[in-house]
């Protein structure tokens, strides 16, 4: 009995001490600072845009591109890429976007800025499924739709990778946008005119 | 019945000793900001700095996060090497921690933004970047 009751207290005294404990001084932060430098070092965590060309061409349906431009900056997008603004990135109509298991979020903006500041604070909560495109949408439009043909000495695989963004330009842009080629109908070379025979027997 | 009673509160001062180094040392975070305090912090700040900016700083600390070799090959006058895995280590935080304006230089936008993010999260200011 008196060890019974000893235990009770025992258990008790925990319970009370532990409910009286501090919480966390940061409730909304699932991830420390050293954490967070790992996934800062962490390369899975970026998306090149020859990788998202790749994925956009492929199809892939758990894509979801997020745009964190200012709605007023939102023009020119990624194809079927989302409006995001970053001072709206914790309203009620946007915040359930980035904590989800379905999709795989790529966020951009113009350049690397805005999208690391929105990655950073979406990865410290712990939010799983949040990539970020290297380079941003100027990189997209230097490499992707407009790729540098490589010198004369380049190796293969950098005329093979070039290959690829012209066909990728191509995919994204549409026929529209072709070099325009320089053609100049040549003219049609005139005929003779035949000439009626004369004379002979008729 | 007196005798039982000392015991115990021996058991429950103990544990309740346990329990708090226990909590003190599991998960200590050293942000200093929430997520959505340091979502109000980046809206209002701008701190990238151009050559003009770099150079109107007085007697900076210049931070090269690059790698050693990438340090090797070329560098700014006058920047000190911390590679950005080292970063929270100790005498580098103390370093970040002097009041003197500190710059953050890297060839790679990203891990610049992203380490400003971080040190300014954990409470250091007057930290700019530095694109080379």
């Amino acid at each position: 009995m008196k060890s019974r009751e000893l235990l009770t207290v025992i258990v008790l005294a925990l319970g009370i001490t532990g409910a009286m404990l501090p919480g966390r001084k940061n409730d909304s932060i699932a991830l420390n600072e050293r954490e967070m430098l790992q996934e800062m070092l962490l390369e899975t965590n970026y998306v090149s845009v020859d990788e998202l060309a790749h994925l956009l061409i492929s199809g892939d349906p758990s894509i979801q591109l997020i745009d964190v431009r200012p709605a007023s900056e939102f023009k020119d997008p990624l194809p079927r890429a989302i409006n995001i603004p970053i001072d709206s990135i914790f309203t009620e109509n946007y915040a359930y976007l980035f904590d989800q298991f379905i999709k795989k979020n790529v966020l951009y903006g113009l350049d690397d800025e805005l999208a690391t500041q929105v990655w950073m604070i979406m990865k410290q909560q712990g939010f799983k499924n949040n990539y970020l495109l290297k380079g941003g949408l100027n990189e997209w439009n230097a490499v992707i739709l407009d790729p540098e043909l490589p010198p004369q000495t380049a190796s293969k695989d950098e005329f093979d990778l070039y290959e690829k963004r012209m066909a990728s330009r191509q995919f994204f842009t549409g026929a529209k946008s072709l070099p325009k080629i320089e053609f100049t109908p040549i003219a049609p070379i005139q005929g003779r005119k035949k000439k009626k025979v004369q004379g002979g027997c008729s | 019945m007196k005798s039982s009673i000392r015991p115990l509160g021996i058991i429950t001062l103990s544990l309740f000793g346990f329990l708090l180094i226990v909590s003190f040392y599991a998960d200590k975070s050293q942000f200093e900001l929430t997520a959505k305090e340091m979502h109000g912090k980046v809206l209002q700040s701008n701190y990238r700095l151009d050559s003009v900016g770099l150079s109107k700083l007085v007697d900076p600390i210049l931070i090269d996060i690059r790698d050693e070799r990438s340090f090797l090959v070329d560098h700014l006058d006058y920047s000190v090497n911390v590679p950005l895995s080292q970063l929270l280590n100790d005498e580098n935080l103390k370093l970040i921690g002097e009041s003197r304006p500190k710059v953050i230089i890297s060839d790679e936008r990203i891990h610049a933004n992203e380490s400003w993010m971080l040190l300014t999260q954990m409470g250091y200011d007057s930290l700019f970047v530095y694109r080379l």
